[in-house]
């Protein structure tokens, strides 16, 4: 009697588990098929869009008039732009795809520059024709062979979720699966992204090799003399205890990271200067900020205060922002009332003692020359001339910008105002061309969820 | 435009000053509030500006474009210098001409509560849902008061810069051709200063077009909002608490650092999502709730702080699984973490 009713309860048990059991993998089954569900979504409509891409520069390279070449064009950007958006679903992070995105970066950032600017004024040239054919070429051979990977994967059954988990084992994947088939597209895609324009301009965009360059002359100092200059800086005693490391060869100056402790344990300063000069790049002091004692105001003197004690005059405040105990600062260097935005500098005062917190100079330090052409050839009034009627113009500057194209150009920087919005609208001094239009942001309220 | 504005002299202020409120409510603290500043003083002035209709935004504790407008509009309505900065003599001289409760606001700040124009109007009235604009204010004065829902009296401009022994008059006219279109400008203000008072605004029946409201708000760093930074915050500290703060911004810097490269998604939730981008994105890390030290290194990072010097990759070379990692040129080691592009 007892055993049969032991029996009979374990049995009931080992049934229940079962059922547990059987619904927890319906339930994992379900989840992974709708996981693998989202990439296979991304990577049919890659395909499907490299598809359009293709059809589309074929298009743009047919079309003669203005208006309709504007028209494909435009869709070429935005299909370029889907595209690279799908590359992003995909779990490629860890298998090299950069070739293929910075194709289709590249071929979004050509259709969208020709596709906005005014052709009948400035028609395509014969360079940007041949360009495009390039594209067009590419476009087709990449589609070519993300078709074959695409029927491949339907024949066999593939699963992107076992590619995630071969690259999360770190097995290699061997030839002829998906990944291999992936990495061959993106060799090839490696051909076409080098021949490109952005490292013909002469000028890099990135901010390190500017630097690079431009501290190229200068002494070359040692670790000890770059300490001092790292405690100097920081306004410290020699007596703080420093240690120095070289940074990598991944960049392209050579340089030390300076790690500075206070004697008295709270204060931790980090900085990164040059080898050569030893410019300060940034500086970071991380330490508990307590209650803030002194204003915004206040604080925005001291900044500038400091950054004219370290030898850099005639900066201009331009924009000021308190986040609870910090205040940041942004400075510009001002030559002959024209402001250097491509020069900023950036300083940041804890707002209980007025000490620095933040310091980054890098954009400084790698652009800061003299220029020569500061003397606008339009009058400030023909420029507000070519503000829209509706705006009203409450601040005017001038003030040389980094344009889209990353040239340096003089402009009139204009504050305006349009039904209670700001704008910040940057003319170009020369032709009156609307470099940059921008709303500025406002304060965001705080979207309290608990307020009833 | 940021020269300090500390020229006028109380006395001359308080000499050319007709009337003032009787009920002084607390002034500001000593500092000169400037654009970007946050907190009491700054929603103190606010509520003064719009209490004397300069300011007709939403009061929210922050000086913004918006605020910076008004209070220049302000100083040119006076013949001060035009700079932007609010100082001493601006501070006394609102403190004389307004009137400000202090408790009122800042408890519908905290409620987050809409209520109508602060101004003149009993408080009572005001709570209400819909109401009344605030009396004795508005716009006779400036061009512009805020540019703001077509309610300034922008016609009585030679009135601007007067004495304020007349100033009273250019409010009245600015009621007359201003905003409150005429309606219920004869109900009496019991509460209000005489000078404000003559002719204008209690209780309105109809909704007025001023949906003024208190709310607190964030500054934040342009382009992004204040849930890209909770996002971000959510990330850093999925990925690097433990580590040292720079280490913690250079991980947020190495987010924004993707997205400025054309091999990454541009935002910053698909540069987080990114499948098998981060592994606290991957194991569920990134759900943990943040604390301010993260916070505080993305709100450094996007102000423009980059420690990885331009990385887009990090690892930890103990942990790290994938080999191919390593051969990145590597930038810095901060932390646990090796930066690389």
């Amino acid at each position: 009697m007892f055993r049969a009713i032991t029996i009979a309860v374990l049995s009931v048990a080992l049934l229940g588990t079962g059922i547990f059991a059987y619904q927890t993998h319906q339930e994992k089954e379900a989840l992974a098929i709708s996981h693998e569900n989202n990439y296979q979504r991304a990577f049919h409509q890659l395909s499907y869009h490299m598809d359009q891409l293709e059809d589309e520069l074929g298009a743009s390279l047919a079309t003669n008039g203005a208006s309709q070449f504007s028209g494909s064009l435009s869709e070429v950007w935005r299909i370029s732009s889907l595209a690279h958006n799908e590359m992003g679903e995909l779990p490629l992070g860890m298998i090299p795809a950069k070739e293929t995105d910075q194709y289709l970066a590249n071929v979004a950032e050509f259709s969208y520059e020709t596709a906005v600017r005014d052709r009948n004024e400035e028609p395509l040239t014969n360079e940007e024709y041949d360009k495009l054919e390039n594209f067009y070429s590419q476009a087709k051979e990449i589609k070519h062979d993300l078709r074959t990977v695409q029927a491949q994967a339907l024949n066999n059954d593939f699963r992107w979720s076992d590619v995630e988990r071969d690259l999360m084992s770190d097995q290699n994947p061997g030839e002829g699966t998906m990944v291999s088939s992936f990495k061959s597209i993106d060799q090839k895609a490696k051909g076409f992204s080098e021949n490109n324009w952005n490292d013909d301009a002469g000028f890099s965009l990135d901010v390190n090799k500017r630097l690079a360059k431009a501290v190229k002359d200068k002494e070359k100092l040692s670790e000890e003399e770059i300490i001092k200059k790292a405690k100097a800086f920081l306004d410290l005693p020699n007596s703080v205890d420093a240690k120095a490391e070289k940074l990598g060869e991944g960049m392209p100056y050579k340089g030390y990271q300076v790690v500075i402790e206070d004697s008295d344990g709270e204060r931790n300063y980090m900085i990164d200067m040059t080898e050569r000069g030893g410019l300060p790049v940034w500086a970071l002091q991380s330490r508990d900020i307590t209650e803030p004692k002194i204003g915004l105001n206040d604080a925005s003197e001291r900044a500038k205060e400091f950054l004219e004690d370290k030898g850099i005059t005639d900066v201009q405040l331009v924009d000021s922002k308190q986040y609870d105990t910090i205040g940041t600062f942004q400075f510009v260097p001002v030559k002959d009332d024209v402001r250097l935005y491509p020069d900023a500098l950036i300083v940041e005062i804890a707002l209980d003692d007025g000490d620095l917190v933040g310091f980054k100079g890098a954009n400084y330090f790698a652009n800061h020359r003299e220029r020569h052409d500061l003397s606008p050839a339009l009058t400030l009034d023909d420029a507000l001339d070519e503000l829209h009627p509706n705006l009203k113009s409450r601040e005017e500057h001038l003030a040389i910008i980094e344009n889209q194209n990353g040239d340096e150009v003089l402009t009139y920087e204009i504050f305006a105002t349009m039904n209670g919005d700001t704008y910040r609208i940057y003319l170009n001094a020369d032709t009156g061309f609307e470099e940059e239009v921008k709303r500025m942001q406002e304060a965001e309220p705080v979207y309290d969820v608990d307020v009833v | 435009m940021l020269k300090s504005a500390k020229i006028l002299s109380m006395t001359a202020l308080t000499a050319t000053l007709l009337l003032s409120i009787p009920q002084t409510s607390e002034a500001f603290s000593d500092q000169v509030i400037q654009k970007g500043a946050t907190g009491d003083d700054v929603v103190e002035l606010q509520a003064r500006l719009q209490y004397i209709g300069y300011y007709n935004d939403t009061i929210d504790g922050v000086f913004g474009w918006g605020t910076y407008w008004s209070v220049q509009e302000y100083q040119e309505a006076f013949g001060m210098e035009i700079d932007g900065l609010v100082g001493d003599d601006l501070k006394a001289r609102l403190d004389k001409t307004t009137n400000y409760d202090e408790q009122f606001v800042h408890e519908a700040l905290e409620n987050g509560r809409k209520f109508t124009h602060y101004g003149t109007t009993p408080l009572e009235i005001q709570k209400g849902p819909k109401g009344s604009k605030g009396g004795g204010t508005s716009s006779g004065q400036s061009g512009q008061p805020s540019n703001q829902e077509g309610t300034s009296g922008g016609e009585t401009p030679s009135n601007e810069g007067q004495p304020p022994a007349q100033s009273g008059q250019g409010q009245d006219q600015g009621q007359d051709q201003g905003q409150d279109q005429g309606q219920g400008q004869d109900q009496g203000q019991p509460e209000a200063a005489p000078e404000q008072q003559p002719d204008t605004g209690g209780e309105v029946p109809e909704e007025q077009n001023n949906e003024a409201n208190i709310q607190k708000a964030t500054n934040v760093p342009d382009g992004f909002s204040e849930n890209d930074i909770q996002i971000m915050s959510n990330a850093v500290y999925g990925e690097a608490r433990g580590e040292p703060y720079v280490g913690q911004v250079a991980v947020a810097a190495v987010i924004i650092n993707r997205m400025n490269d054309s091999e990454f998604p541009n935002t910053a939730s698909g540069v987080i999502f990114e499948p098998r981008a981060f592994t606290a994105v991957a194991d569920g890390q990134i759900y943990l709730t943040p604390d301010e030290t993260a916070r505080k290194a993305v709100l450094d990072a996007i102000n423009g702080q980059d420690p990885s010097n331009g990385a887009t990759y990090y690892y930890n070379p103990v942990t790290a699984t994938s080999g191919w990692i390593f051969g990145r040129p590597t930038i810095t080691q901060i932390g646990k973490h090796v930066f690389a592009n």
